[in-house]
């Protein structure tokens, strides 16, 4: 056993074990049980960094595979195994880092909460689940470690129960991206069955490796497409599912009734973007197939400029921002089909830095608001709350892609790529970041400038909050701002980290591209200035956008009616089903019901007519009529035995008769 | 000689009885039911001296009596007529131990209960079949003086018409058998009336006479035995009977007329089942089987079916027995090895079962409740004040519907085993009697017992005291019960006795014994 | 030792419900003595058998009717070992649960005893006659049990339970004994490698001993086997006798209905494959469409019930169809595809034992719920997560667990039976796939009007699971989740 499986084993079972105290008796020592939690990813992250110089210094570019048997057949078995190469290891060290920042941060904003014991086992289980899923070298160990993300995040959205609204986000959450994990399931089926492995690198086995990849290619047809593209078409649909891209969105903005610092780690920096990371890890595949790419473009731009749309009319902190991350995912879906993986992770890895910081902060803001969320109530607060206010401006600006910031650099690249790919995509992605800038501008401007709108006591209670909180805050805005110059086309030290194939760079256009991305990030920006520049936005109805674009704001602001639609057709048609299945079940009981009346009527019929009227009626006629005439029953009672043997005598003339006619 | 004893000791009881007054009831009854008891033991020990998997005759004792006509005096068991013998002594000391409770003209009872029953054992130890015949025509008498003097309701016109349903049954038994007399006689210059002789001689009659005796013999005896449609006799001759009475004749004299269908029938003149028939151009192969096979099947059908709908819970009964009477039918017509066991196996399997559930309608329930409508019996609420007599009829009504674990199944099972060597289809209709056999037993449980009280208004007879069981009524119960249960696990024993003697000689199956060869 | 696990629970049994009224406690303890002590020795008899490897073990070869040549004939076969377990684990528990809740009910505590017997024996024997004997006798209790102490509906659930299962298993008696006349014996064989003569393989044309009638016939007898499988299961259209019965019967014995009872059919199923795989499957194909419809419809039915039992009820129909859907699946495959075989079988015996673990579960913490709220009726929301945090876990636990979420065991069955039944009939399966969703549905409206929301008054001082009711469910949890982890803890029960 090499020394690399040792420090994953314990990069997975720092969390894990902080999750199993957790269930048992944690209840107890809350306090104890946070730190120890904490420590569990601590040791994580130890363990990713640890990745990170194995590959980065020892062996560059390596590929660590282990694997164990987990289920035994009579001639085969499925192993489960576990494999670190850069990609995953960048996402571990992602994950594991955020998650640490996320835990300390909660640490203290869930300081009051008497269940917070709880809350932190979750976490913990959910952060062990997300590190599993990114090492994990076989599908069905990843589709098991992604189940269990699920469930976490189910837990995690429902945490606080009591609100009905956070129930119905859980279960929503949890349908929805079970209905995509289906898909990943069924293709897993298929390339199983296809294939006879589920190791993505088997040692030229796998299923990511030229020979099973050939294999695949040659597979048969249907309905004009290969096998290949519907396996990946349906691990797509997984993704999309888990990612919140069109049409299996609608989870990821009722997501945010869980806290926020669960939104800031699950539902912003690692767990939707674990769909992105299937797809590059899956790349290889995909590769090999005509047209999914393309696919995977469109649907990634798509749902960019679309949540981009719906986040300008939001007034909830936190949805902008949800709605801000869906429209980041399709941007890195976008990046993969357009350039590859090296763009899309890029993308994510920058995203995580400023979308969880972006969080963070908004956290902070609604700790100090005590619990409000909507921007309209809020303003002025820089003065309240610098540090606040200074991260989460850079948090912003890396966002809407302000130059030299990290989300500048990610971006521009996929532009680039976007542009040399496919020009519509390139353009939603142009009307992408203008959105991107501007409702970022709009937020910051309302929830920071101006005068407080709030209520009296809130005004009074407004604070800057403690250094529990803004430290993490503090660090997420140092990698916020920095993180991008690791992967500048320059010195793309990222790249050659995950040794993406190099694309030539043409390096006029790539220029204009930066200068466009900048643009475009400015004239949001001035855009976002111009409208909301001290002005007192207290409602809806008096915000300026409102008043430019009427019904069609309202419109957005109802998030397109979305949901209202899935509901009046696939909700309806679930419904008719149940209906109609129901009624069968009526008709059954009906069936059974009828048969035993049947039965029982033809033996009623049976014997009244068969039994007493027909038989008995012809056979007791002559009994009655005897008796009464009483001829035989004289006989009886005076002594039998001489008409018994009369009886007999006649027999046997009879009989003889008889046999003399026969012979 | 034990033989012998079983029948002889019935009578000598009913002689001594007749010289004791009619007062000292209850010596009369002790008396009784020592003869009972007494022939039963015989049987007992000749049911276990019988080796298992041994064939033919043991006990045999034949004496002269019309030497000109070859008629003898002649007894002997083999291993069918020794668990028939059993079976019989079990039933008759049941029946005994039920009819305690009888007041009125006890002496008369006995004296007629103990020729009846003698007149059974007689019917089933006897290898001269003139002799077979005396004691055939014997039972007949007290049947008929049981039921017109201590029966119930309309006693007389059932009487009537279950002696003249016999008489005429028996009549064209008679005939067959004088017909096979003569033919055997013109055959071997030889008279004889002789079971052993004419079985073996089965072989060299004539096929128009085996043609022609077998329908005689199988509804002759078939008529006593329930067979569709001569069975109206049963339901109210069973309903009319008194309790002990409807014992035996549901358990013992129905099987007389099976006995003696398997022994004339299938022993002497098997050949007419196999002899095909043409009518109108058809030729209808084994004739008289499928003939004789579709009464059964009608009656196991049609009988189950009359009592899902019937009012009276003797009624039920009774219908049930000429259902189950019509697998006996069935297998005997079927007439393989597997088909003629489980005929064997039903006739003493309903034995047992249709005396427990005469004893439970007809006395454990009907002398206490005095109604033997099911709609009222529901008011009296017995679950809750008679627990065991519950969980007694319910035994009864289970074990008749055919449950695993109970006699009537491995019957039943063995029949239908026989049955599909002929034909897989039949079998379904029989599936479909076995399934409303359930639903009837079910049905009735629930209406008298497990319905409850709740939704019958005004529950007039709630509060109604009834008496406890008594003593003889448990004892005759668990007898019952425990034979019942004996049978359904370990059939082997009479399995063993049974299937070496079967009258096999004309229609051997290849089938018959451990599958194909 | 089998006959000793079977019959000595029959017989304690019977001796408790006949004379147990009073001694409430003796008749109690002893009853749980006897059933564990028995699940003990089942439990050893199956260990030891996957120690050994034969092909059949602890085997009893006694003549029963030695002049029709039928045998009382027991012993573990890799086929039986798992449902043996599952016996042996769910029942002392139903029985712990019915001592518990039902203390003076001598007659319901017997009766169940009696069932254990039973129900092992039903999977013990080797012999088609004594197999049907106790396939039959099992109904007898559970008729009583559901009658006797069953919800308002009882009467008429115990009697279309016990007609419908008749219904199927009279034709399956009339198939037996046509094998049996053309076979000459009943004995069975799960491997035909045995010494003495067994049935197996009967319809495959390297049989030389099937005579041409059978191969006649060989789709009648298949039929009417099948008939009184797909009762038991239940398949569609023959499964309404099953909402009614698992929903009226008391907690315990629903809990073994859904728990073991249900895997008779499965089991009964297997066995017919291994009796006549080739006509098994040239049939497959219609029978796999009919698995995939029950599977389909009866979880989309439940979408509009609100009776917490009838739901399971749905559920579990939908869970052992999935078993009905991977035999008719591995009926369907040839010779070469061998090793997907062996992974089907395999997934489908560790689905017959979760589902046997999730639906048992279910059951018992429904029953609780029941006692807590006093209606089988969904209410709520009622937001129990606050009053009993560890009811709501182990709810949890059986809930995803009935799902198929992986890490738990009912994953690991499904993702077998399904990755091999696509293989063989996409469509069918993908419409059975489809049935995940309503599951997925059903299961989180459950548990969101259970244990989400605000508390809702009436449960204000409902008090958590004690102690007694812990310990029964906890055997279960902790199987479903080791199992799901870590599969080799079943499977290596029948080492393929």
């Amino acid at each position: 056993m090499e020394i690399w499986t040792n420090i994953l084993l314990l990069m997975l079972i720092g969390p894990f074990m902080a999750a199993i105290f957790g269930v048992f008796g944690a209840v107890r020592a809350p306090k104890k049980y946070i730190l120890v939690s904490i420590g569990g990813i601590a040791l994580s992250l130890v363990c990713s960094l640890g990745f990170l110089w194995i590959l980065g210094v020892i062996k560059p570019a390596g590929l660590l595979v282990t694997q164990f048997a987990w289920m035994d057949f009579a001639h085969s078995s499925i192993p489960m195994s576990f494999v670190v190469d850069p990609l995953s290891a960048v996402m571990c060290f992602v994950v594991s880092f955020v998650a640490l920042l996320v835990f300390i941060f909660s640490s203290g904003y869930m300081e009051h909460d008497e269940r917070k014991a709880r809350y932190f086992c979750f976490l913990s289980f959910f952060t062990g689940a997300m590190l599993g899923t990114v090492v994990s070298n076989s599908l069905l160990t990843f589709l098991i470690f992604w189940e269990m993300m699920g469930l976490a995040s189910y837990l995690l959205i429902g945490f606080w129960y009591q609100k009905p609204s956070a129930a119905a986000a859980a279960q929503k959450a949890f349908l929805t991206t079970r209905i995509g994990d289906l898909g990943l399931l069924a293709a897993v089926f298929f390339l199983y069955n296809k294939t006879g492995t589920l190791l993505f690198f088997d040692h030229g086995a796998g299923l990511l490796e030229p020979a099973q990849i050939a294999l695949l290619q040659k597979a048969g047809l249907w309905a004009g497409a290969g096998y290949l593209f519907w396996v990946c078409l349906l691990a797509f649909w997984g993704a999309v599912g888990k990612s919140g891209q069109i049409p299996l969105h609608v989870w990821l903005p009722d997501a945010m009734e869980g806290p926020t610092p669960v939104s800031a780690l699950i539902h912003a920096a690692t767990m939707v973007a674990a769909g992105v990371f299937l797809m590059c890890r899956l790349y290889p595949l995909y590769e090999s197939v005509d047209g999914l790419l393309t696919l995977i473009t469109w649907v990634g731009a798509i749902t960019a400029i679309f949540a981009g749309m719906i986040a300008i009319a939001q007034s909830d902190i936190k949805r902008i921002l949800a709605y801000s991350t869906v429209s980041q995912l399709g941007i890195m879906f976008v990046g993969l089909g357009a350039g590859g993986p090296a763009y899309a992770m890029f993308h994510l890895f920058t995203h995580a830095f400023f979308k969880s910081l972006l969080f963070l902060g908004s956290g902070s803001v609604i700790h100090a608001c005590s619990g409000e969320q909507n921007i309209y109530r809020m303003g002025g607060l820089k003065a309240k709350m610098p540090k606040t206010f200074l991260a989460y401006v850079i948090g912003a600006a890396a966002l809407a892609g302000i130059p030299l910031l990290s989300g500048f650099w990610s971006k521009d690249e996929i532009l680039y790529r976007a542009f040399e790919h496919d020009k519509l995509p390139f353009l939603l992605l142009c009307a992408t970041s203008l959105l991107t800038a501007f409702y970022m501008t709009r937020q910051v401007v309302l929830v920071f400038f101006g005068e407080f709108r709030g209520t009296k006591e809130v005004k009074h209670h407004l604070h800057e909050s403690p250094s529990l909180l803004t430290t993490p805050l503090i660090v997420l805005a140092v990698f916020a701002a920095l993180a991008g110059l690791i992967g500048t086309p320059w010195m793309n030290l990222f790249g050659h980290f995950i040794h993406a194939p190099e694309h030539e760079i043409n390096v006029p256009i790539h220029l204009l591209m930066m200068l466009t991305g900048t643009a475009l990030a400015f004239g949001g920006l001035l855009l976002g200035v111009k409208l909301y520049w001290n002005r007192s936005v207290r409602t809806m109805a008096d915000d300026p956008l409102h008043k430019l674009l009427g019904s069609f704001f309202v419109f957005l602001n109802e998030r397109c009616r979305v949901d209202e639609l899935y509901e009046a057709t696939l909700g309806r048609f679930m419904d008719v089903a149940a209906r109609l299945s129901d009624y069968f079940e009526i008709f059954l009981e009906f069936v059974n019901r009828m048969v035993g009346g049947l039965v029982y009527t033809l033996a009623w019929v049976e014997n009244k007519v068969l039994d007493e009227w027909v038989i008995n009626g012809i056979f007791s006629a002559g009994c009655e009529s005897a008796r009464i005439k009483g001829v035989l029953a004289a006989k009886f009672q005076n002594g039998s035995l001489a008409f018994y043997l009369r009886m007999m005598a006649s027999g046997a003339l009879i009989a003889g008769i008889i046999y003399w006619v026969v012979k | 000689m034990m033989t012998q004893l079983t029948f002889w000791f019935c009578f000598a009881g009913a002689l001594v009885i007749a010289f004791i007054p009619e007062s000292r009831k209850h010596l009369i009854k002790g008396v009784a039911l020592s003869f009972f008891t007494a022939s039963a033991l015989c049987s007992a020990f000749l049911f276990i001296d019988y080796p298992a998997g041994h064939s033919g005759f043991t006990d045999v004792i034949s004496i002269p009596y019309v030497e000109s006509l070859g008629i003898r005096y002649a007894t002997g068991v083999d291993g069918i007529s020794v668990c028939l013998l059993l079976m019989t002594g079990i039933v008759s000391v049941t029946s005994a131990l039920m009819s305690w409770n009888i007041e009125n003209r006890v002496k008369e009872f006995f004296i007629h209960m103990l020729i009846l029953v003698g007149a059974v054992y007689g019917v089933f130890v006897s290898l001269d079949l003139f002799l077979l015949f005396v004691f055939y025509e014997i039972s007949i008498i007290p049947k008929y003086f049981l039921i017109a003097l201590w029966g119930g309701q309309k006693r007389e016109f059932a009487a009537m018409k279950l002696v003249l349903y016999s008489f005429f049954g028996s009549l064209v038994a008679l005939l067959g058998l004088l017909i096979v007399y003569a033919a055997h006689y013109q055959l071997t210059g030889v008279a004889t009336f002789d079971l052993r002789i004419l079985t073996s001689a089965s072989a060299l009659l004539p096929g128009h006479v085996q043609f022609i005796c077998l329908p005689l013999f199988m509804v002759g005896f078939g008529i006593l035995a329930g067979l569709y449609p001569f069975h109206t006799w049963a339901p109210t001759g069973h309903v009319a009977a008194p309790t002990a009475a409807s014992m035996l004749l549901a358990g013992v004299i129905m099987k007389l007329g099976a006995y003696g269908a398997l022994r004339l029938g299938l022993g002497i003149v098997p050949g007419g089942l196999n002899i095909p028939v043409e009518f109108m151009g058809f030729v209808v192969d084994h004739f008289w089987t499928w003939f004789f096979a579709g009464f059964g099947i009608l009656a196991i059908v049609l009988g189950a079916g009359s009592s899902l709908v019937q009012k009276d819970i003797k009624y039920v009964v009774a219908y049930s027995s000429i259902s189950h009477m019509g697998f006996v039918i069935l297998g005997l017509a079927v007439a393989n090895f597997f088909s003629l066991t489980g005929a064997v196996l039903q006739i003493i399997s309903h034995g047992f079962i249709a005396a427990l559930l005469f004893a439970c309608v007809g006395r454990l329930i009907y002398d206490r409740t005095h109604t033997r409508m099911i709609g009222e019996l529901a008011s009296f609420d017995l679950k809750r004040k008679m627990p065991l007599l519950c969980i007694i009829t319910s035994i009864a009504f289970i074990a008749s519907a055919g449950m695993p674990g109970f006699s009537g199944f491995i019957a039943e099972f063995t029949v239908f085993r026989g049955l599909i060597e002929k034909s897989l289809p039949a079998g379904l209709f029989v599936v479909l009697g076995i399934l409303i056999t359930f639903a009837y037993s079910l049905k009735v449980l629930h209406e008298i017992f497990w319905k409850g009280t709740a939704h019958i208004e005004p529950s007039s007879h709630e509060h109604e005291p009834l008496a406890p069981l008594s003593c003889p009524e448990k004892v005759a119960a668990a007898v019952l019960i425990a034979a019942i249960i004996w049978m359904g696990i370990f059939p082997g024993v009479f399995i063993s006795r049974i299937s070496p003697n079967l009258p096999l000689q004309q229609v051997v199956n290849i089938h018959s014994l451990g599958g194909k060869k | 030792m089998l006959s000793l696990i079977i019959f000595l629970p029959v017989i304690t049994g019977l001796l408790i419900a006949a004379g147990g009224k009073g001694y409430s406690r003796f008749t109690g303890g002893a009853a749980l003595a006897v059933s564990i002590g028995m699940s003990l020795l089942c439990a050893f008899c199956i260990v030891d058998f996957a120690r050994g490897g034969q092909d059949i073990a602890f085997m009893e070869y006694v003549p029963w009717i030695e002049s029709f040549a039928i045998n009382y004939f027991t012993g573990i076969t890799a086929l039986n070992a798992v449902f043996l377990l599952l016996t042996a684990v769910v029942m002392p528990v139903v029985i712990g649960v019915a001592v518990r809740n039902y203390p003076e009910n001598a007659m319901m505590i017997g009766l169940l005893l009696v069932e254990q017997g039973l129900l092992t024996g039903v999977f013990a024997m080797q012999n088609l006659l004594l197999w049907f004997f106790f396939w039959e006798l099992t109904l007898v209790p559970v008729f009583f049990l559901i009658k006797e102490y069953g919800a308002e509906q009882r009467a008429f659930a115990a009697y279309k339970f016990f007609l419908y299962t008749l219904l199927g298993s009279l034709p399956m008696l009339l198939s037996f004994l046509y094998i049996y006349y053309q076979f000459g014996t009943l004995d069975l064989s799960t491997t035909g490698s045995q010494g003495f003569k067994s049935l197996y393989a009967l319809d495959s044309i390297g049989n030389s001993a099937a005579p041409e009638a059978f191969r006649g016939l060989a789709f009648w007898v298949f039929l009417g086997i099948f008939l009184g499988v797909a009762v038991k299961i239940p398949l569609y259209p023959l499964h309404s006798w099953q909402p009614d019965a698992y929903t009226q019967a008391p907690t315990p014995v629903s809990m073994f209905l859904t728990g073991i009872m249900s895997k008779m059919g499965v089991y009964g199923m297997l066995v017919l494959y291994t009796l006549m795989p080739v006509t098994f499957g040239i049939h497959a194909e219609w029978i796999l469409w009919i698995a995939a419809i029950t599977m389909a419809v009866s979880i989309t039915v439940a979408l509009l019930k609100n009776d917490l039992k009838e739901i399971i009820a749905y559920s579990s129909l939908n869970h052992v169809a999935i078993c009905a859907l991977g035999i008719s699946a591995m009926a369907l495959m040839t010779g070469q595809q061998a090793l997907m075989k062996g992974q089907l079988q395999t997934g489908v015996l560790v689905q017959v034992f979760s589902h046997g673990l999730s639906g048992a579960l279910l059951f018992l913490l429904a029953g609780i719920l029941e006692k807590r709220s006093g209606t089988r009726l969904l209410g709520g929301p009622w937001g129990l997560r606050h009053q009993m945090p560890v009811f709501a876990g182990f709810f949890g636990v059986a809930v995803f667990a009935t799902i198929g979420l992986p890490g738990l065991s009912g994953f690991i069955g499904e993702f077998l039976i399904f990755k091999g039944a696509f293989e063989m009939s996409p469509y069918a399966t993908a419409l059975a796939f489809l049935g995940l969703i309503p599951m997925t549905m059903v299961m989180l409206k459950v548990i969101s009007r259970v244990l989400y929301g605000p508390l809702d008054a009436q449960f204000a001082h409902t008090h958590d699971m004690n102690r007694a009711e812990r310990v029964a469910a906890i055997p279960f949890v902790i199987l479903i989740i080791l199992i799901g982890l870590w599969p080799k803890t079943i499977i290596w029960i029948w080492n393929w």
